[in-house]
């Protein structure tokens, strides 16, 4: 019974983590369909600017919240920079999907090996401590990190739905060049959306802290992958569906890794994802778009 | 296209061209496979002469389905792992039992390169078993990102189960563990049976069969669909059989590829996790550097970046994403189709070109020693 609310709590916990990075995935995808595989990497830096924050001016609440948003915003940057750097000229060249894909895997071994490069000239080790921001106990993480997730997604919801920009991130969503003609600096939006995507991942990386001791340059790898799972279970391009998808990945990773078969843990939860590209390739939440000839 | 070109296209479509290049094909596979086998006959060389020619063959088989079908596939490693440790698995157990029976009763009379083979055999079988389960339930349904996804979570998943696969069997009465879980299959033989021989002639023969396959009416379907899916299936292809055929004959090359890593090195255990995503880009890295479709950019850019990644780098364990990433990037951005595109090295292209360097170095010839003839060439041209 212990093992079980452990499990379900861990469950909490995990699927806010996945909820939020698995946005910046679904957000890029719904817009440009492209599969961001440097968004993992962004996430470790993310890690890396709490760190160096908190190395700076201590562990407290306080910081913590000086934390949160010097992570956004390093991360933001960090994401429009590759998108005007490596994904925006191909764009202007119309190169086909297969390109940016590619071009998207070398962005993240690109900033990978950048790191991992920094990482041994001025550090001992590839592994470094999370702050401790609070005093730790399961409770406060699952508290602490409800209640970012929660505010994350309220701001996000009403940035989407009430604002101008969300406005127009939603119609270069639904045809880009009909938005071009409405007057929508398409290439702008396409910024945003990078740049609020990586915000969010900037918190995940934050959240994820909570709970696990230690991390590394090879954290884009470690995180970076179940969330993207999580993104296509929910229905890959659908906002309320990359939240679904992240909390299911999440529960069911944390109720097996409680259960005997702990060590399959990979195996189910790429297990669901098969199942779910199989039976509903568009996700529990995708709208089914016909294929035009 | 030059005149040269055309002769020599409009020649080997003839019947005594056709022969010619039979022949030519049979004398170049040999003398490769002598190359290959001279250089690894260097002890120096060997592990790295290895490692280039079974690398080739497995990024042959990823072109397949990235560069032929034109469907992405990122998880490919995990036919590595398959065909890598069944086939270990039963060389372990199996294979010096039954070529020793095999010897005893006549049916062969030496049992040097039996294990290997059969060992083949073993690796294609199952690593062709999964490529056809996997490519039976997901192609007919999937097809672009949202395959390419599938293909990574089958890999991730296939590592994760061997991660965990433990199997033990009997030896003289004790536990002896076979399968060990991420500790891999260790073969702990005296000598390894995939001699470089044995790799060069699987590499060859492999291209060959390759070549044929795709020169042949079901290839040219496969490069329809690759094409144009849609119409092709309005031309009356059988998109979906195809597909799933090409996707389960690139398992089975990548099987074979698997099967000679693991026999290659003897006494040495592969971990399951070196199969995973990585191993699958870094095979992914080389088509697309060599030209999605392009056989002879596959061979060409998995010697190349092996030689330079593992020889060259081999200090510098770190950079091998950095000159992984740098590559794709210059790649996509300067020539996306990469360096061969989708074009092939022919006799046609050799002979053209081998006329053209002839023809220069006559023309230098005569510019150098016989400037008489030169000169009154171009006094008869000022005549006319």
């Amino acid at each position: 019974m212990n093992a079980i609310i452990n499990g379900l709590l861990g469950g909490l916990r995990v699927g806010s983590i996945y909820a939020l990075i698995a946005i910046g995935y679904t957000l890029v995808y719904g817009i440009i369909r492209l599969i961001n595989f440097a968004h993992g990497e962004v996430i470790m830096i993310g890690a890396f600017t709490s760190y160096f924050i908190a190395r700076a001016l201590g562990a407290s609440a306080w910081t913590l919240v000086l934390a949160v948003v010097a992570s956004m915003i390093v991360c933001a940057i960090v994401a429009v920079l590759i998108e005007f750097v490596a994904y925006r000229p191909l764009r202007k060249k119309h190169s086909a999907s297969i390109v940016t894909i590619i071009t998207a895997i070398a962005m993240s071994y690109l900033l990978y090996s950048i790191f991992n490069f920094i990482q041994i000239k001025g550090m001992k080790l590839g592994i470094l401590n999370f702050p401790n921001w609070f005093p730790q106990s399961i409770w406060s993480q699952v508290l602490i990190t409800l209640a970012l997730t929660a505010l994350a997604m309220i701001v996000l919801t009403w940035f989407v739905r009430k604002t101008k920009t969300g406005m127009a991130m939603r119609a270069v969503s639904e045809n880009m060049d009909a938005a071009r003609l409405m007057g929508i600096n398409v290439d702008s939006i396409v910024s945003v959306t990078f740049a609020v995507g990586a915000a969010l991942a900037g918190i995940g990386a934050i959240v994820y802290g909570f709970s696990v001791p230690t991390f590394g340059f090879d954290l884009g790898t470690v995180i970076g992958i179940v969330p993207f799972a999580a993104a296509v279970v929910g229905g890959i391009g659908s906002l309320p569906g990359a939240v679904i998808g992240g909390y299911v990945i999440g529960f069911v990773e944390q109720l097996v890794m409680v259960s005997p078969l702990s060590s399959y843990k990979d195996a189910f939860v790429y297990g669901i994802l098969i199942l779910i590209l199989l039976f509903k390739p568009d996700g529990i939440l995708g709208k089914n778009v016909g294929e035009k000839v | 296209m030059d005149a040269t070109r055309t002769k020599y296209t409009a020649f080997f479509k003839t019947r005594k061209g056709y022969i010619l290049r039979t022949i030519l094909n049979v004398l170049a596979g040999m003398l490769l496979v002598f190359i290959f086998t001279r250089i690894a006959g260097v002890t120096q060389y060997r592990a790295i002469m290895n490692n280039m020619m079974i690398t080739a063959l497995a990024v042959l088989a990823v072109n397949l389905v990235n560069g032929c079908l034109g469907e992405l596939a990122l998880g490919h490693a995990a036919f590595l792992l398959i065909g890598g440790t069944m086939s270990a698995a039963f060389t372990k157990v199996f294979a010096a039992r039954i070529s020793s029976a095999l010897v005893e009763n006549g049916v062969v009379t030496a049992s040097g390169y039996l294990d290997i083979v059969i060992a083949i055999l073993i690796g294609a079988i199952s690593a062709g078993i999964i490529g056809y389960i996997i490519g039976v339930i997901t192609l007919g349904r999937l097809k672009g990102d949202y395959f390419c996804i599938i293909t990574l979570a089958f890999g991730f998943g296939i590592v994760s189960i061997f991660n965990n696969l433990k199997i033990n069997y009997l030896k003289n009465g004790k536990l002896v563990s076979l399968i060990n879980g991420s500790a891999g299959v260790s073969l702990d033989r005296a000598t390894s049976t995939a001699t470089p021989l044995v790799i060069a002639i699987v590499l060859v023969a492999s291209v060959v069969l390759m070549m044929l396959l795709i020169k042949s009416r079901h290839g040219r379907a496969v490069l329809a669909i690759r094409d144009d899916a849609i119409a092709a299936e309005a031309s009356g292809i059988p998109v979906k059989r195809y597909k799933v055929w090409m996707f389960t004959i690139s398992a089975i090359f990548t099987g074979i590829a698997g099967v000679l890593y693991w026999h290659c090195n003897s006494g040495m255990s592969v971990f399951p996790i070196n199969y995973s995503m990585d191993k699958s880009i870094e095979l992914f890295v080389m088509v697309v550097l060599g030209g999605m479709g392009s056989f002879t950019g596959s061979i060409l850019s998995a010697f190349g970046l092996t030689f330079l990644v593992k020889y060259l780098l081999i200090n510098f364990g770190t950079w091998q994403k950095l000159v992984y990433s740098l590559i794709l990037l210059a790649t996509m951005f300067i020539r996306p189709k990469g360096i061969m595109g989708t074009a092939e090295l022919t006799w046609e292209w050799i002979f053209t070109t081998g006329t053209k360097i002839g023809r220069f170095f006559k023309r230098l010839w005569f510019r150098v020693f016989k400037k008489r003839r030169v000169r009154s060439d171009a006094v008869t041209r000022r005549d006319d």
